[in-house]
């Protein structure tokens, strides 16, 4: 057999773990798409069924938002459960006796949870997309409304940089709980910005203070140059997010301990 | 192969369970890991495999930290713990999977073991009994060719015929480059298979020897109530005494009661321990 004698990482390892977490999973995995799939074909259906449905709600623009929805939940979901065995005594020695790095472990977990996921998930919803668009155009006797979903396009990516950022959060929570990993996390990103919003709240209340109290006033070039950066630093905030949840799981599943 | 030195560990603050442990255990031996309930057996085991980590002092597997987890030193380690679970695919995905993990994973060992012990191959392995389950894991152990065993109570769970089929399994394995570390309560089920006795106490190992050496030392007897002979220990039994006694240069060997002897280790440890001091003085 071929093994890497390299410690911190081997592709050979890095397979064998990809291979033992889609055997492992594979079964909730492709019962999970596809009820996420029929889901969202039967709400198409719905108002195709009726008979005054209007052409325009029938391609599949229409359903684009819910299909996106279940996209983004359903792998946020997967996430929380891909460490499912550490957090039992009687499953955790099998995944942390394996012998392959933690490195490994990690990456392999965030690779089939976020470039995997999403590749299948856009495939299965660019394949509804042909399916729907196909039965519409067949329904309308014309293709004038023949439109495929585009995994391409800028408000997609947009979608998927999102799906990424929320990913780093709940890999981390899905080492770091040990049970309801999903409505743990979340529970916490809520918390989050509850208390974002009310720090943002406090910060504008004393600014709005001021500017009554000095008659302060921002200049216009400020706020110029504010939008300038603003789409810049989103992408540079939210990467810098990504790489610290990253590296705090790394090293919380490096640190798991199991008695 | 394994260096415990000085480990201390707690899993409550100021709850100390083991307290600066030392113990060194080596290749081609089958070690009997003895222990009261709640000694540490499991906790010490989840060391040597890095599932826990030390507080202080250090645990070694092949010159290594256990805790670092390297992927070199886990290939050699596989551990059989007393209570698991297992996924709910079949044996042969189970090796499918696994196995590639494994450089010198032996097919044949696998498939021998699992005859032999009379394992379902073709349910899933969530759907077989605890005891088939173990059957299992027994034979997947095995046939790693891991050079570590750590066994935690092996044959809980096992029927009397199993029992038997694991013994002769594992004296059938070749253990010449393997260390094999075996916790258990049973210790009738493994008295003719370990070669190494280790007594676990208050987070100290408390008696470390070889069932060779325990045999030049220590005469195990039944003896009747007013024999007044040098008695270590002893307990009362059907028609007089069974009793460890101090053996003397030049007599027959006895057969080692590894019960009578685990019991006086516990009660009389410093007596037993002398014996094996003076020669080395």
């Amino acid at each position: 057999m071929n093994h890497s004698h390299s410690t911190l990482f081997s592709i050979t390892r890095f397979q064998f773990i990809l291979k033992r977490f889609l055997l492992l999973n594979q079964k909730n995995w492709v019962i999970g798409l596809l009820g996420a799939i029929g889901l969202v074909f039967s709400m198409w259906m719905l108002p195709v069924l009726l008979i005054d449905t209007p052409i325009e709600m029938l391609g599949f623009n229409v359903i684009k938002g819910t299909a996106m929805f279940f996209y983004l939940a359903g792998g946020l979901a997967l996430t929380s459960r891909i460490f499912f065995e550490l957090h039992s005594t009687t499953t955790a020695f099998q995944f942390l006796t394996l012998p392959a790095s933690t490195l490994e472990k990690f990456i392999a977990a965030w690779f089939i949870t976020s470039i995997a996921y999403t590749v299948v998930a856009i495939a299965s919803l660019f394949i509804l997309s042909v399916i729907i668009e196909m039965i519409s155009a067949f329904r309308m006797g014309t293709w004038e409304f023949f439109k495929f979903f585009n995994p391409f396009h800028p408000d997609q990516l947009q979608r998927y940089a999102a799906y990424f950022f929320y990913h780093s959060i709940f890999l981390l929570g899905a080492i770091y709980f040990k049970k309801n990993n999903f409505l743990k996390t979340l529970l916490v990103i809520i918390t989050f910005f509850i208390a974002m919003f009310f720090i943002i709240a406090v910060v504008g209340l004393i600014l709005a203070f001021m500017m009554i109290a000095d008659n302060f006033s921002f200049e216009y070039q400020l706020l110029e140059s504010a939008a300038v950066w603003q789409s810049f630093l989103t992408y540079l905030i939210g990467i810098i997010t990504i790489s610290v949840f990253l590296l705090l799981g790394f090293l919380q599943l490096r640190n798991k301990q199991v008695a | 192969m394994i260096s415990i030195k000085n480990l201390t560990f707690a899993f409550r603050k100021n709850q100390l369970l083991f307290d600066a442990l030392n113990l060194e255990l080596q290749t081609g031996r089958i070690y009997g890991l003895f222990g009261l309930n709640g000694a540490g057996k499991t906790t010490l085991l989840n060391h040597i495999s890095g599932m826990l980590f030390p507080k202080s002092g250090s645990c070694d597997i092949l010159g290594k930290a256990s805790g670092k987890r390297d992927p070199d030193t886990l290939r050699e380690l596989f551990v059989l713990p007393e209570q698991f679970d297992l996924p709910p695919i079949t044996a042969k995905s189970y090796v499918n999977i696994h196995a590639p993990f494994y450089p010198r994973f032996d097919s044949d060992i696998l498939n021998q073991a699992l005859n032999v012990l009379l394992v379902e191959q073709d349910k899933n392995l969530n759907e077989l009994s605890y005891g088939q389950r173990k059957k299992f894991l027994i034979a997947f152990a095995l046939a790693t060719n891991a050079r570590l065993l750590l066994m935690d109570e092996p044959t809980n769970g096992l029927d009397i015929p199993s029992k038997s089929q694991f013994r002769k399994i594992m004296a059938a394995n070749d253990h010449t480059d393997r260390c094999v570390v075996i916790s258990t309560h049973q210790v009738r089920d493994l008295e003719a298979m370990i070669d190494h006795l280790t007594v676990l106490n208050e987070g100290k190992i408390i008696f470390h020897q070889g069932i060779d050496t325990i045999a030049d030392k220590l005469s195990f007897e039944k003896i009747a109530d007013d024999d007044n002979r040098f008695v270590l220990y002893s307990e009362e039994i059907f028609g007089g005494k069974a009793a460890i006694v101090p053996k003397k240069p030049g007599t027959k060997e006895t057969q080692i009661d590894l019960e009578l002897l685990f019991n006086g280790i516990i009660q009389k440890g410093d007596l037993i321990n002398q014996q094996f001091q003076r020669e080395q003085i």
